[in-house]
């Protein structure tokens, strides 16, 4: 086998007796083929490594430079409107106040106490007073109502 | 954080005095209006048309009124006081006397009261129906009235009032007459122990209502022991 062979087949991670027979016999095959091994191997470590602290440091960075942009803009927002209500204060303090009329109150009267006579009333027998019966009469005019009273008490003096 | 929540602070801050400063109303225009008061009383009306927030003076003897409010208010207080300051109606009353006779024949009635006399000759026994006065009252709105006379060709002295005579709405007009009252003192030629002429009196006392262009006929039998009849006869109207 010839190192040209060689070398192909370690590229190819072919493994066999020729191989191996040759490696033995040739320093530089064999060193070519230590020094693939090695960078085989710590490629395979870098695809295993998460790389926590640099994505972190990234994000972090980009998160500050968005925030202080925000801020900005925040901060002139508030210096905007801050702005216009000091000057609506300053309108309103300084529009005169129209003076309003007298007003007129009245003053309730002092509450004056209703003497209650406080004896029990007398009960008195009812009266009977001659009412006199008032009968209505019919008639076949509407625009005539007769009424007619029944035993009126009279007197002679 | 700290600076983003001074500046949300601020930001809010800020709103709230611009949403005070819209909030804050519009002061009204403050007006003071005279009112002439022209048939009722000045000081009913004012304490009728008391409203808060508003100045009411008022004086009866120079039927007057002052309001003084927001113009609005003031208008408003106006257009009341216009609708309760009406003349207020006067009353009418014409009143038949009318005796009814179980003797005689022909009624002696005016041609108004025919139809009245028809139907009293419809119902009771009477030959005769003979008009002793006739008068008209006329009076105010809920006021009293009375009058008193002596019967032509009798010796006989009459009084008759009413307490009140007041209108109610609608259509006829009704006038609701409260303690009516007819009393008729006929001498009987003798004196009492104390040497005074004595009397006999008869009378009734009722309350009636009274539609216009309706007679109201009022009658009482067996007066004084008599077999007459005394009646009254009452129409009424009212005049603006």
């Amino acid at each position: 086998m010839t190192c040209q062979e060689c070398e192909l087949a370690l590229a190819r991670e072919e493994s066999s007796g020729a191989v191996n027979e040759h490696l033995s016999a040739c320093a530089a095959c064999r060193a070519q083929a230590e020094e693939m091994q090695a960078n085989s191997q710590a490629l395979r470590a870098f695809a295993t490594d998460e790389l926590p602290s640099v994505r972190a440091g990234v994000m972090a960075e980009i998160h500050a430079a968005r925030r202080m942009r925000w801020d900005w803009a925040l901060a002139a927002a508030a210096i905007l409107v801050v702005v216009f209500a000091a000057s609506r204060m300053w309108r309103i303090w300084n529009t005169p106040v129209p003076e309003l009329p007298p007003v007129r109150i009245a003053v309730a009267p002092p509450e004056v106490p209703i003497p209650v006579e406080k004896t029990r009333p007398r009960r008195q027998a009812p009266v009977q007073h001659a009412e006199p019966l008032l009968v209505k009469m019919l008639t076949s005019d509407p625009d005539v109502v007769i009424y007619w009273l029944i035993e009126t008490k009279e007197g002679t003096e | 954080m700290r600076m983003r929540r001074l500046l949300w602070t601020l930001i809010g801050a800020a709103a709230l005095v611009c949403a005070q400063e819209k909030k804050e109303p519009q002061r009204e225009k403050i007006s003071q209006k005279f009112m002439e008061v022209k048939y009722a009383d000045a000081n009913r009306i004012a304490s009728l048309i008391q409203t808060p927030g508003v100045s009411i003076r008022s004086d009866d003897s120079m039927h007057a009124i002052i309001v003084l409010g927001t113009s609005e208010t003031v208008a408003a207080l106006e257009d009341m006081v216009k609708k309760l300051d009406v003349a207020p109606p006067n009353v009418e009353l014409t009143v038949y006397l009318v005796s009814g006779s179980s003797q005689g024949a022909a009624d002696e009635l005016p041609q108004d009261l025919a139809s009245a006399a028809k139907q009293l000759h419809g119902l009771f026994q009477y030959k005769r129906y003979r008009m002793l006065e006739s008068f008209v009252l006329r009076g105010r709105d809920g006021r009293e009235g009375n009058t008193s006379g002596i019967l032509p060709g009798s010796s006989s002295a009459y009084d008759f009032r009413y307490r009140s005579a007041t209108v109610s709405g609608g259509t006829p007009r009704v006038v609701h007459i409260n303690g009516m009252g007819l009393l008729v003192r006929t001498p009987t030629g003798g004196r009492n122990q104390k040497g005074e002429m004595e009397y006999r009196n008869a009378g009734l006392n009722t309350d009636i209502d009274v539609a216009e262009g309706q007679k109201v006929v009022v009658g009482k039998s067996s007066v004084n022991g008599s077999d007459e009849a005394m009646i009254l006869i009452v129409t009424a109207k009212v005049v603006q």
